[in-house]
């Protein structure tokens, strides 16, 4: 079942192009990574997705509701947080957590205690004397507190510690345990990678990747790095990228289906010792981000 | 002092003159405008020394105006535009210098700004040079108009850099009320509240003849201790300068006691948990309101209490010459001096000048609430639109009915005590409780405008209310009838009707308007995107 339905979504702001068709479907269960650059649209897609923002086409549901005609309805079941954290300059951090939790029902004292300890965070200071990482602590108690089945996260991490870091990851994978749905958008792909089951790339309105880890991988390079006995020189070898050699190491790239045959060339060599690193996040996302050069005529 | 620390002063300059490259012109500009509008009024009347030797005698008029010194029509263009002129200056420079020092710092751009090499002081500094230029520039715009209307060079200059200071002072107080608060909505607010008081000492100032030591605590009366095209003493202005320069010492003092991003009252610790009925977008309003409704109270209490003491004072003597030549005298004759005195104070708190104000700035915070994305933590709940929206109008409604309450009391309290007599107290309520529908509805085109336009909300509430303001000063002038007024909320508990003749009917159809107004802001607001 689906939790988030995305189909053709479209919004502009005057002439400029926020999101043009955007696709994507969120599984109940699932922890999702929304990732892509500034600017690329990933808060007005969440923003849609609560009902803030009116689309201009497309089908968008969640939690099998538009937004937009049923905010109220579908926010019982959610909770979220936004890409800043802006809370009352003249309200405590505790009295901000309770405030929220009561809009959608009653408050567990326990959990929040709990939470608060969790996450180190001291209720009693106004939030103006809060640090952005403070502020963004109180929106994660909130959010965890809820018994929503769908977490809406907008970029929750970006002034954590990497102490609290862990602690976000922890109560991620717990609530994921409970059978919630989570909706990551995140700029720590370390983050997202650790997480997500599954991940859709976001890029100048459009999604331009969307699969799981495994299945994204797959588009991309394996780098290599090789020691062989034998001196022969591999660079004729077909199938393999960008070859460099370091202290009698080899090191390349080479695409995964080519895996099979580029091994069966090297074993004849002796090898002395490999390793293998798959592609991270980071290179399947530089790969999109650091395209823009084509695009450029279409601004 | 360190020369470093005023480093980047020029530059910033530019950038606030950049930022302000609207609204400055406004406030500089307007002194000119209502002197020049004097100058051709005055001037086409021919028996213009008749007229204003009447209205003078009125005592009604001589506590809120004073006495024309000298009595030429370069006197009476004075005092008839004085008092604007300066409350113009003094509310722009001392508002403009806390829009680029407290404000700048609470959002966190001064920090961005420091971080390159700009000194300590340069911001600060520079709003300074920028609301004291300003205010200078107006009174010489001014001064300008008076020699276009062929006064003379000396009592002009005088008029104008007289009027300057005046705005160069605030300017002071508003940097250094930047520095004692956190926020520059309570920066503001002690501005007005400020200003208030000064209307104590003017009035009393006013009374006691025009030329006492009450008007060196009013600003606005300062033109009374240089008497332009009279006495002209031009050395009143040396301690003027001094004055005015005392708060900007003070300022850059502190700036240097404090750390950035704080005030001098620090913030203390709170509570880890919310009271239990701190639970709905109702109770979340109150809170964000309620400090604001009770400084509103305490300064209504202070004026009204106040002013309604001085009341008795005032003589009832009416001369029958200006009933015949002024409708308005003769609407005034009606009431009696001290009651008219009373009403018309009523009236300006009450609804022109003071609960207007607060009634659109407190439903502008709507604005304010959906920019810093206050709306959004709480719209992501399980909160619908309209009742976000109907719960901080609610407060505002309420809100406004308190302070006029408060208003009503005091005054009435402050005249009955004075005069001994306890009857006015019940007539002083049902004046202020009776502009309860007038400032609803001036709330509720606000609001309306908040759900339609937002982005054009704050600019339009004011204009509106200029307007508003405008139509009654030609109505008082005689210069539209009451047809005209009519078509504004003013006319349905004005001052000019005795409290017992003000009608029921058309204050609840006031209120249904409002009603309608409101609704019609909140099926919009439902209906369109939150920033």
């Amino acid at each position: 079942m689906n939790i988030i339905e995305i189909k053709g979504l479209s919004k502009s702001y005057g002439k400029q192009v926020a999101l043009e068709g955007v696709n994507l479907n969120v599984k109940k269960g699932e922890v999702y990574g929304f990732i892509g650059p500034n600017g690329a649209g990933k808060s007005t897609t969440i923003r849609i997705l609560l009902g803030m923002l009116k689309k201009d086409g497309g089908v968008v549901k969640i939690l099998g509701k538009d937004p937009w005609d049923n905010a109220v309805e579908i926010h019982k079941k959610i909770a979220y947080i936004p890409g800043d954290v802006n809370l009352w300059p003249n309200l405590t951090g505790g009295e901000v957590i309770d405030f929220l939790g009561r809009l959608n029902g009653q408050v567990n004292s326990n959990l929040k205690q709990e939470l608060l300890e969790k996450f180190q965070l001291n209720p009693k200071k106004k939030c103006r004397s809060y640090s952005k990482g403070n502020r963004q602590k109180v929106a994660l108690v909130s959010a965890f507190l809820s018994d929503a089945d769908l977490l809406i996260l907008d970029e929750p991490t970006s002034g954590l510690d990497p102490l609290m870091e862990q602690v976000f990851q922890s109560s991620i994978l717990e609530a994921k345990k409970q059978g919630k749905t989570i909706f990551l958008s995140s700029h720590i792909l370390a983050e997202v990678e650790a997480l997500c089951d599954r991940v859709g790339i976001i890029r100048q309105g459009k999604i331009v990747e969307e699969g799981t880890l495994d299945e994204l991988r797959h588009l991309t390079r394996t780098t290599v790095t090789v020691q062989l006995n034998n001196q022969d020189d591999i660079k004729d070898i077909e199938g393999i990228y960008d070859l460099s050699k370091l202290n009698e190491k080899w090191r390349f790239s080479l695409d995964t289906n080519a895996m099979e045959s580029v091994m069966q060339r090297l074993a004849p060599m002796g090898i002395k010792s490999l390793v293998a690193e798959p592609p991270t996040l980071e290179e399947l996302f530089m790969r999109h981000y650091g395209e823009s050069d084509d695009r450029k005529g279409l601004k | 002092m360190k020369r470093s620390k005023f480093e980047g002063t020029m530059k910033l300059l530019r950038l606030y003159l950049r930022r302000d490259r609207f609204i400055l012109p406004v406030w500089i500009l307007l002194p000119m405008i209502l002197l020049a509008g004097q100058v051709s009024f005055v001037g086409a009347m021919e028996d213009w020394r008749e007229f204003i030797t009447e209205l003078t005698s009125s005592p009604l008029t001589q506590a809120y105006l004073g006495s024309i010194v000298p009595l030429s029509k370069e006197g009476v263009v004075l005092w008839r535009a004085m008092l604007q002129g300066s409350m113009a200056v003094m509310l722009g420079a001392s508002l403009t210098t806390i829009r680029h020092t407290r404000t700048e710092e609470t959002s966190g751009r001064t920090e961005l700004l420091f971080g390159k090499a700009v000194g300590r002081y340069a911001g600060i500094t520079a709003a300074l040079i920028l609301s004291c230029m300003g205010s200078l520039v107006a009174g010489l715009a001014g001064a300008a108009a008076l020699i276009g209307g062929g006064f003379a060079l000396d009592g002009a200059i005088l008029a104008g850099l007289t009027l300057g200071l005046s705005g160069c002072l605030f300017a002071g107080i508003g940097a250094l009320f930047a520095q004692i608060f956190e926020h520059s909505g309570a920066a503001r607010g002690s501005i007005f509240a400020l200003y208030g008081f000064t209307m104590v000492p003017m009035v009393l100032n006013n009374i006691a003849g025009g030329r006492t030591i009450w008007a060196w605590f009013a600003p606005e009366s300062w033109f009374r201790i240089t008497e332009p095209f009279g006495g002209n003493y031009f050395w009143s202005l040396i301690l003027f300068v001094l004055i005015s320069l005392v708060p900007m010492v003070v300022s850059i003092k502190l700036l240097e006691k404090r750390d950035l991003g704080f005030g001098l009252l620090r913030q203390k610790d709170g509570k880890p948990n919310a009271k239990p009925g701190f639970s709905t977008p109702y109770a979340l309003a109150w809170k964000q309101h309620k400090r604001g409704i009770m400084i509103w109270s305490l300064g209504m209490i202070f004026l009204g209490g106040s002013m309604g003491i001085v009341a008795p004072n005032i003589s009832e003597s009416i001369s029958p010459m200006l009933t015949e030549i002024s409708s308005w005298a003769a609407t005034m004759q009606n009431l009696g001096n001290q009651e008219g005195f009373v009403a018309a104070l009523i009236y300006i708190l009450g609804l022109m000048a003071g609960l207007s104000v607060f009634a659109i700035s407190a439903v502008l915070n709507l604005k304010e609430q959906e920019k810093e994305h206050y709306a959004e933590m709480v719209l992501s709940r399980a909160v619908s639109r309209g009742r976000w929206m109907a719960s901080y109008l609610a407060v505002v409604f309420i809100g406004s009915a308190l302070i006029l309450l408060a208003l009503g009391l005091s005054t009435g309290l402050g005249w009955s005590i004075a005069a001994g007599d306890f009857s006015y107290l019940i007539r002083v309520l049902g004046m202020s409780l009776s502009k309860i529908p007038a400032v609803w509805l001036i709330a509720s085109i606000s609001a309306m405008l908040y759900g339609w336009v937002p982005r054009f909300s704050g600019i339009l509430s004011w204009v509106i209310l200029g307007i508003f303001i405008l139509i009654e000063m030609m109505w008082e002038a005689g210069l539209v009838g009451w047809s005209v007024l009519k078509l504004t909320p003013f006319a349905y508990a004005h001052y000019t009707i005795p409290i017992e003749k003000v009608a029921i009917f058309p204050l609840v159809a006031l209120i249904f308007i409002s009603i309608l107004t409101v609704w019609l802001g909140i099926m919009r607001f439902s209906n369109r995107s939150v920033q």
